[in-house]
C-alpha cells in the first residue's frame, strides 16, 4: 500500500487495520523525535517514551484532516516533516505543562533532578563575552567586505550556522533557501574561512 | 623534497596547513607536499609566525560554537518555527529572514541547531537500539493502539470505512502470505485509486478546501474548525468572491452545488454550505442552513460553533442579541467539552469584541493551557496584551 492510500484509508475510514499499519510504518520516526526530544529535558525513561509516542499518534488522529492536508503526492517526503514536527510538539508541550504545573503549585526551586529543558550554556566571564563579541564583530566586517548583497546574506548565514551553532553542512543544506547540496555549502564555508583568516591575519600584521 | 628558504608559504599552503574543514575538503590541491611545507615553516620566522596567526583565528572560528547564555527578545520568532524550518516546511519567502536572524541570535540559533538534531532522519545506534527495545515497537502494543486511534476517529469516519478497510486488509494479508501479493497489489491499487477519487469529491475533501479559503482570506476573527492560522485580511462585510476569489473556494463551491442538490438534508453538506456563505458574508443563509444541519444532528458541537459564528458576524439591528446567542451556543459546546479549543478562542474573541475583559482574559489564558504554541497561540497572546493595554487605559 502506497503512503497517499495508507494516509487515505486512515483518515477517510479510521479503521484500525489502517491504523495498525500506519502506527507499524511511522514507530521508528516518532520513536526517534520522541527520544531525542526528551532527551533536552533530561527526561527519556521507555515509559515515558511509550506514552508520548501514543500521544502523537493520538494527536495525529484528533486532526485527521490536517494529515490528509499535508501530504502531498508530489512532496512525499514532506508528510515525514510533519510527523517529526507535530511529535516534537507533543513533546515539548508535555513538558512546558509539567512546568507550569509545578510552578502552579509554588515550586519556584529548580532541584537538579527536576524538569527543565536542558540549556547547554557554559558561559563565559564578562570578559570571556567582551572578547567573543569583538571576535564576532571582526569576523562580521570581513564577511561583508565580499561577495554581492544576495549571495551575501545566504553565505552569511551559512558561515554563521557552521561555526556559530554548530550545524552541520547536512543540515545546512537541508534548510530551505539555502538551495545548495551539501558540496555547495561546504565549498561557501571553506572560501569564506579562508577568507575571514586572510583578512583578520593581515589585520593583525597590520597592527603589529 | 627540499625547498628554497626563501621560496615562502603561499597563501594557499598556510590556509592548507591551518584550516581543518578545508584540508579535509581540499586536501592536496596546493600542489605541494605538506611534510615540506610544514618543514618550511618550522624553520622560517616570518612563515612561523603567520601560520601562528591563521591557527589563532582558525581556534577562535572553533571556539565560537561554545553555547552561551542568551535570552529570547521580543524579536524572536514562535518557537515552532525552527522545527519547521529544519524540516524544510516553510517556504523560500518566509525562511530567508529566519536564516537571517537565527544567524545573529544566540538563543534561535540554538533552538535551530537544536531542531536540527532532534529531528534528523538518522538516529545514533544507542538510540536504535533503544527504540527497538520500547513496549511501543511490539505488535501488540501497536495493535492496542491502533484499537483507540479506531474508536477515537469517531462516528463520522467509520460511515466510509468497508472500501477503506478492504484495501487495508489486502494489505496486510500480502504482507502475510506471499503467494497472494501480487492479487492483493492489483486490487489494493484499484480500490486505492477507488478510494482517492472519492475521497477528492467528499465532504472531508470541501472541508479543507474551504478550510484552505478560510486561512487565505480570514474574513473575521472567529475561528473556523480545522483551518488553519492566517491574518484576519479583509473588513468585515467584504465579500471575498466580489474580488479575489481563491481557487479551494470555486472548488469547495462547486462539490457544494453538486452534493446539496443530491443529498438536501445532509448536515455535513449543509455545513460546508453556511462555511462558504459566511466566507462570501452572507450570514443570514448560513444560519438557514446550520438550523437545517442543526435539525438533522443536532448532537454534533462544530455545527454549534458555526452557529455562534454566524450570529455573531451578523450583527445587524441587533447585534446585541446576536452576541449573546452566539455565547449560548459556544457555552453549550464548553459545557460538553471544556478543552474545546476553537469553542474558547472563538468566545474569547467575543468577549474580547464586547470589552468583556476579565472573561476574554479567562478564556484566553485556559486556550493558551491546551494549545500554548503555535501561531493560533501568538494571536491568543496578542489579544491578551492588548486586553492588558487596555484595562490600563480604563
Amino acid at each position: 500500500m502506497s503512503l497517499e492510500e495508507l494516509i487515505s484509508a486512515c483518515a477517510e475510514s479510521g479503521d484500525a487495520a489502517a491504523w495498525e499499519e500506519f502506527v507499524r510504518r511511522f514507530h521508528a520516526l516518532i520513536a526517534g523525535v520522541v527520544v531525542r526530544t526528551a532527551r533536552r529535558w533530561g527526561r527519556e525513561s521507555p515509559s515515558l517514551v511509550d506514552d508520548l509516542v501514543q500521544d502523537t499518534y493520538l494527536k495525529i488522529c484528533s486532526d485527521r484532516k490536517r494529515m490528509l492536508r499535508e501530504f502531498s503526492p508530489f512532496h512525499p517526503e514532506a508528510f515525514y516533516g510533519y510527523l517529526k514536527v507535530v511529535t516534537a510538539n507533543v513533546v515539548h508541550d508535555h513538558f512546558r505543562l509539567l512546568q507550569t504545573q509545578k510552578r502552579g503549585r509554588g515550586q519556584q526551586e529548580v532541584q537538579p533532578d527536576e524538569i527543565e529543558h536542558v540549556q547547554t550554556s557554559a558561559v563565559t566571564t564578562i570578559v570571556e563575552g567582551i572578547h567573543r563579541d569583538i571576535f564576532l564583530k571582526e569576523i562580521n566586517e570581513a564577511l561583508c567586505s565580499t561577495s554581492t548583497e544576495d549571495d551575501l546574506k545566504r553565505d552569511r548565514a551559512i558561515f554563521w550556522l557552521y561555526y556559530r551553532y554548530g550545524l552541520t553542512a547536512t543540515a545546512i543544506a537541508r534548510l530551505p533557501s539555502i538551495d545548495l547540496t551539501v558540496k555547495g555549502v561546504e565549498s561557501v564555508i571553506h572560501r569564506l574561512t579562508k577568507l575571514v583568516r586572510e583578512r583578520l591575519t593581515e589585520r593583525d600584521g597590520a597592527l603589529s | 623534497m627540499s625547498r628554497d628558504p626563501q621560496d615562502h608559504l603561499s597563501r594557499e599552503e598556510l590556509a592548507w596547513l591551518a584550516g581543518e574543514v578545508e584540508s579535509a575538503l581540499h586536501s592536496g590541491d596546493t600542489g605541494s607536499d605538506r611534510k615540506t611545507v610544514e618543514a618550511h615553516a618550522a624553520g622560517c620566522n616570518e612563515c612561523g609566525s603567520r601560520l601562528r596567526a591563521h591557527r589563532s583565528v582558525q581556534a577562535g572560528l572553533r571556539s565560537l560554537a561554545t553555547p552561551v547564555s542568551s535570552k529570547r527578545t521580543s524579536d524572536c520568532p514562535a518557537e515552532e518555527k525552527w522545527l519547521n524550518l529544519a524540516v524544510g516546511r516553510l517556504p523560500a519567502a518566509e525562511s530567508s529572514p529566519l536564516l537571517e536572524h537565527a544567524s545573529s541570535c544566540d538563543y534561535c540559533g540554538q533552538l535551530l541547531r537544536e531542531a536540527s538534531e532532534d529531528l534528523d532522519s538518522e538516529l545514533l545506534v544507542e538510540d536504535k537500539q533503544f527504540v527497538a527495545t520500547l513496549s511501543s515497537a511490539g505488535v501488540e502494543w501497536q495493535r492496542n493502539l491502533a484499537q483507540r486511534l479506531e474508536k477515537a476517529a469517531g462516528a463520522r469516519a467509520g460511515k466510509n470505512r468497508g472500501d477503506a478497510h478492504k484495501a487495508v486488509g489486502a494489505f496486510l494479508i500480502a504482507n502475510r502470505m506471499r503467494w497472494v501479493a501480487a492479487i492483493a497489489a492489483v486490487v489494493s491499487i484499484a480500490v486505492g485509486i477507488g478510494v482517492w477519487q472519492r475521497w477528492r469529491t467528499s465532504v472531508t475533501a470541501t472541508d479543507i478546501l474551504i478550510a484552505q479559503a478560510y486561512t487565505e482570506q480570514r474574513p473575521f476573527v472567529l475561528r473556523f474548525p480545522d483551518a488553519r492560522y492566517g491574518p484576519v485580511r479583509q473588513q468585515r462585510g467584504y465579500d471575498i468572491s466580489s474580488s479575489y476569489e481563491p481557487q479551494s473556494l470555486k472548488d469547495a463551491k462547486v462539490q457544494i452545488a453538486k452534493h446539496v442538490s443530491q443529498t438536501p438534508k445532509s448536515a455535513q453538506w449543509l455545513q460546508a454550505k453556511a462555511r462558504v456563505d459566511m466566507l462570501e458574508g452572507h450570514y443570514q443563509s448560513a444560519i438557514a442552513a446550520l438550523q437545517q444541519a442543526q435539525a438533522a444532528q443536532s448532537a454534533d458541537a462544530s455545527i454549534l460553533v458555526d452557529l455562534a459564528t454566524a450570529y455573531f458576524e451578523l450583527r445587524g439591528d441587533n447585534a446585541s442579541d446576536n452576541a449573546e446567542r452566539a455565547l449560548g451556543f459556544l457555552d453549550k459546546v464548553l459545557s460538553g467539552n471544556p478543552r474545546d479549543p476553537i469553542a474558547l478562542f472563538n468566545r474569547a474573541s467575543i468577549y474580547q469584541t464586547l470589552q468583556r475583559t476579565s472573561e476574554a482574559r479567562a478564556d484566553f489564558d485556559r486556550y493558551l493551557e491546551i494549545d500554548p504554541s503555535g501561531e493560533w497561540a501568538l494571536e491568543a497572546r496578542h489579544c491578551l496584551d492588548q486586553l492588558g493595554k487596555d484595562s490600563n487605559h480604563n
